[in-house]
């Protein structure tokens, strides 16, 4: 096996795999992206200049690769006859995703932020991502996304009032 | 910070972990045979893709009929109600809803833009006044850009003259520069049909982003036009130089640009979308009652947070949505996310995730 790839794998698959699994939400589409992104490391890493860490290399990767990833689904977006209401469908609209068993364990609440997610614009997601499922700092977040750390603030502020808002239509007190 | 923000990011921090189920061993075996894949793709790619480059280098539309009678053309022409292909049904209430026949039995496709579904030729024609200009995109499907371009029929489609109808038009993708060549003969006119030829010219041009267009006759001279003399080159459609909005004085609707004077932000220019002076064959495309309570530009994408006052038919909406992603398209955006409290559709349109800009606008069925 390629050392270079054994290395990658060793030190980041893992937040690699969740970065991606929890933009896309699905198994098969994270596997086939992840394995996308590591060819584009292969294939790109002699030009890694070392400004930015190795991780933020690397997750600034795998968002372009989510995000081309997202465009050719828009591409297919699909459209309805009629209006519908997030309170009357949210059930249906709940069942067509399947949710992963690891989140089976876990109460309403997190279930309810995870699907909560898919409200968020895809930057705002990005950010709550990075940020606290993986824990980048804001100025990790920032050079990741290739935005200003006031723009990742205001972004994650954005993105906290969408899953608030989430969490306040299923009549929860958020406090 | 809030509590609540708190307790969200505690929520957020608590979500476990996803377990891999693809071993790193396996992993490395599909990342080898995808690289094998994609090598030898290439080369199999490489050949169709000459073609289709040198197809796209050289975008050729000869067309046959005489520009002298551009000007001795009468410019209003009604077409009749058997020939129109398109028809008007009123639905909803009083609202006045026009659609293709087409979407009768294509529900998916979007009226206004051009569905990401389909390739297209582009083509831009006054309406039957020559006031405006009305970009249009034709369905490819299994036809040639010639035989398309060879059986639409301006007049047809209720709108005036194709000005560019004997125009040999080049496009060098590598250089994004256009060449128009117009026959010797061929005078820009008077003013109306200058500025339609024009404008025609710009129109056709904007889905390709060139950066230059160059016009001349078959001897290399400039063309005159009226009033500003000859010229040899016009400038392309500049990005944040229109917005759209809603033409009906034919038997269609159709997304029209006018010249956008709004300065500091997309918040402004939808404003402006709103408040366009309606003429008679003219309106603003927006909603009335559609009211964005918050616009923000993140990156490529623009964050629309929305409600609805009072109510609108879905044609209505659609054409809001439509109209505002063209717009968005041309200030350089690539999607719209529209969010509203409690809404998951805007008119036919599913506005849980982000919309990308369409290519181009209002698309003409029935050539196919």
């Amino acid at each position: 096996m390629e050392p270079f790839f054994e290395k990658f794998y060793d030190k980041y698959h893992n937040d690699l795999y969740q970065y991606v699994f929890y933009m896309v939400k699905n198994r098969h589409v994270t596997e086939d992206l992840v394995q996308d992104i590591y060819i584009k490391v292969l294939r790109s890493y002699e030009n890694f200049d070392g400004k930015s860490t190795e991780k933020t290399w690397l997750f600034s990767i795998a968002r372009h690769v989510t995000i081309d990833y997202f465009r050719k689904q828009g591409r297919t977006r699909k459209r309805f006859m009629e209006f519908f209401n997030w309170n009357d469908n949210e059930e249906i609209l709940r069942d067509k995703e399947s949710l992963p068993e690891e989140l089976m364990e876990k109460n309403e609440q997190s279930r309810r932020i995870y699907h909560g997610l898919d409200q968020c614009t895809t930057d705002q997601k990005n950010v709550i991502i990075l940020r606290f499922i993986q824990g980048m700092s804001i100025h990790e977040t920032a050079e990741t996304l290739g935005f200003s750390e006031s723009k990742v603030k205001t972004t994650q502020h954005r993105g906290l009032k969408v899953l608030k808002r989430v969490l306040e239509k299923e009549g929860e007190v958020v406090e | 910070m809030s509590k609540s923000d708190k307790k969200i990011e505690q929520i957020l921090s608590d979500l476990p972990p996803i377990k891999d189920s693809v071993s790193k061993n396996e992993h490395f075996r599909k990342i080898q045979i995808k690289m094998e894949g994609s090598s030898t793709k290439r080369v199999a790619w490489l050949l169709p893709g000459a073609f289709s480059f040198a197809g796209l280098m050289i975008l050729s539309l000869l067309l046959p009929t005489s520009l002298d009678e551009v000007n001795e053309a009468p410019l209003y022409e009604k077409p009749s109600s058997e020939s129109a292909p398109f028809e008007k049904k009123e639905t909803f209430g009083s609202s006045s809803v026009e659609r293709l026949p087409a979407l009768e039995h294509e529900d998916s496709d979007p009226a206004l833009i051009s569905s990401s579904r389909e390739t297209y030729v582009y083509r831009a024609v006054p309406d039957t006044s020559a006031r405006y200009i009305i970009p249009l995109s034709l369905p490819l499907s299994e036809s040639t850009e010639e035989e398309i371009i060879g059986k639409f029929s301006s007049f047809e489609a209720g709108l005036g003259k194709d000005m560019l109808e004997k125009a040999e038009i080049s496009i060098d993708e590598e250089n994004r520069e256009a060449i128009i060549i117009f026959p010797d003969e061929f005078e820009g006119g008077g003013t109306e049909s200058s500025y339609s030829t024009i404008e025609s010219i710009r129109w056709t041009l904007a889905p390709y982003k060139v950066n230059s267009i160059r016009i001349k006759n078959e001897s290399g001279e400039g063309i005159p036009f009226h009033p500003g003399g000859e010229i040899d080159s016009i400038d392309p459609i500049k990005e944040g130089e229109y917005a759209f909005q809603l033409y009906n004085g034919s038997s269609r609707n159709f997304l029209i640009p006018f010249a956008s004077e709004a300065n500091g932000g997309f918040e402004n220019v939808l404003s402006e979308m709103k408040k366009i002076q309606p003429t008679e064959q003219t309106h603003p495309a927006i909603f009335k009652g559609l009211r964005f309570l918050s616009v923000e530009e993140m990156g490529k994408t623009i964050a629309l947070e929305f409600d609805i006052e009072g109510s609108a038919d879905r044609e209505e909406l659609n054409t809001s949505v439509e109209a505002i992603l063209v717009t968005a398209r041309q200030f350089g955006f690539d999607s719209v996310k529209f969010e509203h409290e409690k809404l998951l559709m805007l008119g036919s349109y599913d506005i849980s995730s982000e919309l990308d800009v369409p290519e181009y606008m209002n698309p003409v069925k029935g050539l196919e």
